[in-house]
């Protein structure tokens, strides 16, 4: 368990983000859409029910750190042509929820995204923001992330395996995905475990009992005409 | 061996959103997903205690978040019996 880092109140707010491992705040452009987000301390938020009711109501999701003791104001995946609209709303919801202190620190804040636009080459990348947050998170729970099968493979050969998956990345994710089961599989022929692949998808028997029958799983009509309306599809297929 | 374990909601749970959206009522739509996205957290958080160390999940970054979270707080609260949080590593595409 990651130790609980005591802040002080005199801590500038660079400084208490840093403390947490997470950054106050994350604007950024990827092939998902444009993501932004503001994390206020909770002794800056006048009233915790308000703001997240406010928040809610302007559109973003709101969430509580009870650990770390922040607020997170975000929004994901808009627009980039609503961009310039969803800062001023950001701004204006935390001017509205914030005590005093904060409100001159937000006058400072520079609400310009931190990441560059993705172009036609840059299919690989994950919503900037979102990869920022993993990261924090795993920082937090000592949890390794690590970006190929390569890396992977230099970690316990018997480690629980979370893929993070964009949905979209139908050119690296099916060779990544199937690397790492083969990993899996030469560990599972030295413990003689059976490897669990838990798969984002339906759950209903039909699928589990297609899903685990090589015989039927790629020539089931109903599965493929699934498929084909799914973004998921083509990556399954790849 | 391999055995595939889909831990979404059932497909005629996911319509159930189509039904809201066909609606337009944008309020019931973001209900669901809160809905959905909950029940994939604790189906993952599942497989997570019962195959500790043979599992690999397939999930969308979000999810990944949201169970991170959900196992800060579990952490937090002492309720982490079961899960090898030491044991997980995570891959996602930089």
């Amino acid at each position: 368990m990651p130790e609980l880092i005591n802040t002080k109140r005199s801590d500038p707010y660079e400084e208490y983000f840093k403390k947490i491992g997470t950054n106050e705040f994350f604007h950024s452009f990827a092939k998902g859409g444009v993501a932004i987000g503001l994390r206020i301390p909770i002794k800056e938020v006048k009233d915790i029910g308000f703001a997240i009711k406010k928040a809610n109501e302007a559109g973003f999701n709101a969430r509580v750190d009870d650990v770390y003791g922040y607020l997170e104001i975000a929004k994901y995946g808009y627009r980039k042509e609503d961009d310039q609209k969803v800062v001023e709303e950001l701004k204006k919801l935390a001017k509205e929820i914030s005590k005093e202190d904060y409100l001159e620190h937000i006058e400072k804040l520079n609400f310009q995204t931190n990441q560059k636009s993705p172009n036609a080459n840059n299919q690989n990348e994950l919503v900037g923001a979102a990869f920022n947050e993993l990261e924090a998170l795993c920082e937090v729970l000592n949890i390794p992330i690590v970006s190929s099968a390569e890396k992977l493979k230099k970690l316990n050969p018997d480690s629980t395996v979370i893929f993070a998956s964009e949905h979209g990345n139908s050119e690296t994710e099916p060779y990544m995905i199937k690397e790492i089961l083969n990993q899996k599989l030469n560990s599972s022929i030295n413990n003689g475990k059976k490897i669990i692949l838990g798969f984002e998808f339906y759950s209903d028997k039909y699928f589990v009992d297609l899903l685990n029958d090589p015989k039927r799983n790629l020539n089931d009509d109903t599965f493929n005409e699934l498929l084909a309306l799914m973004l998921l599809g083509k990556l399954l297929l790849g | 061996m391999f055995e595939i374990k889909p831990f979404d909601v059932t497909y005629s749970e996911s319509l159930e959103k189509l039904s809201y959206a066909v609606k337009g009522d944008k309020e019931k739509e973001k209900e669901y997903d809160k809905r959905r996205n909950s029940q994939i957290v604790k189906n993952i958080l599942d497989l997570l205690k019962a195959y500790g160390d043979n599992l690999v999940v397939y999930t969308g970054t979000f999810h990944v978040i949201d169970l991170l979270t959900e196992l800060k707080e579990l952490m937090k609260s002492g309720n982490i019996d079961g899960i090898k949080i030491d044991n997980i590593v995570v891959v996602a595409i930089k």
